[in-house]
This record gives structure tokens, C-alpha cells and sequence, in this order.
């Protein structure tokens, strides 16, 4: 027997809606709070796109804890999921990475913060050089000659 | 990516172990900025709170390198070798500036860094970052003050280096050095603060008088030194200086018998840092109403009042018999539960979890030439080596060992 549900409508800057569960909010701190506070059915969230919004709905949906019936309570198993995630991440280019790190700083979802912190961190680690970093990353170094020597003098330890 | 702001780079960044993320410096301006602001600093304490783990060593009073134990590679510092080789590499460069003198290491802080004596006519010593290679030099005081002898017998001083940190900062450093560790119960310091940038003397009144067999070196804690001594009623005790007493601007001796004086113990009496406070572990027997032993594995930590608090009491789950030939070598200054036993026989290492009283006997030595054995430990990046104690025997049981542990963050060393 299914209960009612309640359910919330999310809503990205450009106006894509997402009809999810409650239980799926409450994943992110930041918005049970607003749900909390302001009993609306449907939520605006104007600093997230709806391209990564369903992915953080995607997440979430994976992660809530699932209230089976019977009223046992089980998440999905942690292999099973750590594999999910594995899956998750690795389908999805750097770009859309930042933009899901910013959005779980926004909204506040720890543990998806830091899978994609990790991995941003495991792509920067596989790097053999600073240099291999910028190109990786697409970042334009803005040191003239003298002052990276100097860096470089300052650090040497860590280039060993 | 516009929208990537630099707190969320810290966020990644952060994650990283220390080595690594010092090279991002080099990667543009922007890293640079990140990876020094107090924010990268507080995240990174906090993402590598949860691991328990950095870098240490057990030295030897006269080998740099290998040190007695090693633990490196782990998440906290990334470094590929350990302390020992870091300082032996140092130790070669100031070698090699004074053609050859004997350079020597003189005392370890518990901040990752190091005092080095120079025998030279420089007169020179020098706080060091052995991994870092951040060095300051500092002039002895000249003349010597009466007591002191001259320099031709600086061998028989005793230096010690304490730090002062407040809010995970690094504030200021004093060398101390002590004119052949106690005359009765006074204790002459020469004490150089690098706040002040000068030296002073100090004469110390100990409340007992105490016979310290081998100085050897004392632990840096907080501030303070601690050396383990005997007192005149042959009792073991420790003899703590506190040189940042902070109320009266003096310095503040105390001598703490060890707290199981009249029981009979298993081990050589030890004491390990842990988390800012003395650790001291050992099997003791008690015996009970029946006339029978019981053996307890107790743990205490010195509390800066000057009493031993007991942090855990439990019955061994194994029995070391026979021919008791265990030495204690040291406890992981990080997990706290991990004590490790050195068994001169068998020339082999044990560990046990000093909370459940369980045994862990490591693999004998694997003939590495030099008689090293590394040991995986909880940590799955982190290693430790175990340098063969067999010709040491003596070197261990005089307690001429002293741990090094480097700290959660690379300080760098505070200038006037």
C-alpha cells in the first residue's frame, strides 16, 4: 500500500520543473530548509540550471533513503551505490563537474560535494606537472618567467 | 566554470595531501593566493582531521637515517621518503658549507621542526624545516655565561627547542640550552626567543633534587621539555619544564613520579606525544586476593595540573611469557591504540591495540639489505619501516629515542 506521498516541485533558473518527493529534498540541507520555512508547493531555485538540477535530482532520488513496506528502512546497499556513483561521475564532462560542485555548495548536499570535489581532485592528482594541470584544466598561467622561477625556488621541496 | 569560485577550488584543493597541493602554487597566480589563505588552511585541517594520521619517525640519538620506525606517504604530507632522509639531505648541505664539521641534530619540536649545531667557530645554530628546507640562523650567545664551559666542550650541552601555538598558528619558537642537565636542584637555561630575538639566562630551582642517567632527548610538547629521570629515592620520574608560562613570565618546573611505582611493571618505562599531551603505556601486575597475578594494560596521559589521568584499563588478550624479551618501542602518536613491541629473540615487531588488548604479530624482518621491514599499516596510503634493532638493544632500552612527528599543516617558521 503506497501512502500519499508529499510531493514538491523544484524549479531551475530557466524554468525547467522537477516534481519529486519530500524525502528527496531533505537531502539538501538548504532547501529542507525552505520547505521548512515557506510551505509552497513549488520552489524556485534561481542559481541552478535545469541541466544540473536533474542531475542533482538524479542523485538524490539514488541516495534518499528508501522506506520500503513493512516500514523497514534500508538505503541502497553501499557497494551497489558507491558503483552508482562511480557510473555517475565518470559519464560527465569537467564543466558540468564545477557546475554540480558549485550547486551542491549551494544546496548544501555534503556527500555529493564531495564526490565531485574528489573528483576534480583525482583528475588533478593523475597530472604529472603544474603544466599538465593548466592544460587539463584549461587554465592560462598568468606568471612571467622570473616570478614562476621564483615559486619554483621558494617550493622546491615539493617538485622533488 | 566562470561561477567556480576560489572557495570552491579551496574545497578541492584541500583535499589534498600537503606536498601536492604546495606544488599547485606554481600552476597561476589564482592557486597561489588559494593554497596560502587561512581558508584553504582551516578546510585542509579539517578534511585531514578524519584520517588521524600524519607523518612520523622514531629517531635514533645517533643515526638520522633510517630512523628506528618511519610512517610516511600518508594523505596528510604525500612525501615519498621519510623524516630521516629529509633530515639527512639537510644535514649533507650544511656539511658540505662548513667543509666538513660535524653537524649535528639537537633537539626535535613537536611542529616539524629542528635545532642544528654546527661545531664550528661560527658559533651558529639553526631552526630548520628539514622537509620545507626553510632554515634560520641564529648566533650563540658569546661570551658564554659562567657555568657554561666554553665551546670545545659543547658536547656536554643539552639544547631543546619549544614552540607556542595559538589557534593552530604558529607564534614563536625558544631554544634552550641547558649546561650539563643539574646540579642538585638548580638548572642553569641560556634561552633564545624568537620573539624577542634575544638570548637570556635563567637559573631554575627544581622542587627535587634528580639524577637523570642519559639525558638523551627530552620531548617537546606545548612549550615545554619533558625528560624522564630518577629521583633521589630511585623513583622513575618525569621532570617537565614549561618555558611559556604565561601568568608569571617564569618558568615552571614540575616532577611527576610515573603512577605505578609500587606495582610491577613489563616494560622499560616510555612515554610517547599524543595529541599535545605524554602518553605513558604498560602492562602492569596486580596481585589479587588469592595470591595470584593479574596483569592490566593501562594507558595515561600526563595532564598539565601534573597528575596521570588513566585513559583506559583493560586485561591483555595475549601473555607475553617466557622469556620476557619485549621492548616497547613506541605508540602511533596519531591512532593512540597502536602500541608496538620490539622482541629482541625473535627479531620480531608486534603490535597491539591497546584499547582491546589484542596482538598483531608483524611478518619477521624480510632481509631488505639494510635490514629494513615495511609494514602496512591502517592508513592504506601510509608505510612504515622498521629498522632492525637487533645491534640496538642498548640504544632502545636506554630510551635514546625520540619521536619526531611532523604536524597537520607546514608551518612556516615565525621571524622577528
Amino acid at each position: 500500500m503506497e501512502n500519499e506521498k508529499k510531493m514538491i516541485t523544484l524549479k531551475s533558473s530557466d524554468d525547467v520543473t522537477f516534481e519529486v518527493e519530500e524525502a528527496v529534498v531533505l537531502e539538501s540541507q538548504f532547501l529542507s530548509h525552505l520547505v521548512q520555512d515557506c510551505p509552497a508547493p513549488e520552489h524556485k531555485i534561481k542559481e541552478v540550471t535545469g541541466k544540473i538540477l536533474s542531475k542533482v535530482v538524479e542523485y538524490c532520488e539514488k541516495h534518499v533513503v528508501v522506506v520500503v513496506d513493512g516500514g523497514d528502512s534500508s538505503s541502497s546497499s553501499g557497494d551497489d551505490l558507491k558503483k552508482w556513483d562511480d557510473k555517475f561521475i565518470k559519464e560527465m564532462d569537467l564543466s558540468t563537474v564545477y557546475d554540480l560542485i558549485a550547486a551542491a555548495n549551494y544546496l548544501n548536499i555534503q556527500a555529493l560535494l564531495d564526490l565531485m570535489c574528489q573528483r576534480v581532485a583525482d583528475v588533478i592528482t593523475a597530472c604529472k606537472d603544474h603544466k599538465e594541470i593548466r592544460e587539463t584544466l584549461g587554465i592560462v598561467s598568468d606568471y612571467t618567467a622570473e616570478e614562476e622561477a621564483e615559486v619554483l625556488k621558494e617550493n622546491e621541496w615539493a617538485f622533488d | 566554470m566562470d561561477s567556480f569560485t576560489e572557495d570552491l577550488w579551496a574545497m578541492v584543493l584541500a583535499r589534498l595531501p600537503i606536498k601536492i597541493s604546495t606544488g599547485f602554487k606554481l600552476v597561476c597566480k589564482q592557486w597561489k593566493s588559494i593554497v596560502e589563505s587561512p581558508f584553504f588552511k582551516n578546510l585542509f585541517i579539517s578534511a585531514h582531521q578524519k584520517s588521524h594520521s600524519s607523518t612520523w619517525s622514531l629517531m635514533s640519538r645517533f643515526y638520522v637515517d633510517p630512523e628506528i620506525v618511519g610512517h610516511y606517504q600518508c594523505d596528510t604530507w604525500g612525501l615519498d621518503r621519510s623524516l630521516g632522509s629529509f633530515i639527512k639531505s639537510f644535514l649533507a648541505d650544511k656539511q658540505q658549507k662548513y667543509k666538513y664539521q660535524q653537524v649535528s641534530v639537537e633537539a626535535y619540536s613537536d611542529v616539524g621542526l629542528i635545532l642544528i649545531h654546527v661545531a664550528s667557530s661560527d658559533r651558529v645554530i639553526y631552526v630548520a624545516n628539514p622537509v620545507s628546507r626553510e632554515c634560520v640562523e641564529i648566533l650563540i650567545h658569546d661570551p658564554l655565561p659562567t657555568g657554561f664551559g666554553t665551546y670545545e666542550y659543547s658536547f656536554l650541552w643539552q639544547w631543546g627547542l619549544v614552540t607556542r601555538t595559538v589557534n593552530g598558528v604558529l607564534l614563536g619558537y625558544k631554544v634552550i640550552l641547558i649546561d650539563k642537565l643539574l646540579r642538585d636542584t638548580k638548572l642553569n637555561c641560556l634561552i633564545y626567543s624568537s620573539e624577542t630575538g634575544l638570548w637570556s639566562l635563567e637559573t631554575l630551582h627544581l622542587p627535587h633534587s634528580l639524577f637523570i642517567r642519559h639525558p638523551g632527548y627530552p620531548i617537546s610538547l606545548n612549550g615545554s621539555l619533558h625528560w624522564l629521570g630518577m629521583s633521589t629515592e630511585h623513583h622513575k620520574v618525569v621532570l617537565s619544564i614549561d618555558f611559556y608560562t604565561t601568568s608569571t613570565g617564569s618558568v615552571q618546573c614540575r616532577v611527576t613520579p610515573f603512577p605505578d611505582l609500587e606495582k610491577i611493571t613489563m616494560f622499560t618505562r616510555f612515554c610517547t606525544p599524543f595529541q599535545g599531551f605524554l602518553m605513558y603505556m604498560n602492562i602492569v601486575s596486580v596481585t589479587k586476593v588469592d595470591g595470584s597475578l593479574d596483569n592490566k594494560l593501562c594507558v595515561w596521559r600526563l595532564m598539565s595540573e601534573g597528575y596521570w589521568q588513566l585513559m583506559s584499563e583493560t586485561s591483555p588478550a595475549f601473555t607475553l611469557t617466557d622469556n620476557f624479551d619485549y621492548l616497547p618501542v613506541t605508540v602511533n602518536p596519531f591512532d593512540a591504540k597502536t602500541a608496538y613491541l620490539w622482541s629482541m629473540k625473535q627479531e620480531r615487531l608486534l603490535s597491539f591495540d591497546v584499547y582491546n588488548g589484542k596482538l598483531v604479530i608483524h611478518n619477521q624482518c624480510e632481509g631488505s639489505g639494510d635490514g629494513r621491514t615495511v609494514i602496512p599499516v591502517n592508513d592504506p596510503r601510509a608505510m612504515i619501516f622498521f629498522k632492525r634493532l637487533l645491534e640496538r638493544v642498548s640504544v632502545v632500552g636506554e630510551n635514546y629515542f625520540i619521536p619526531f612527528v611532523l604536524p597537520q599543516w607546514l608551518h612556516r617558521i615565525p621571524k622577528r
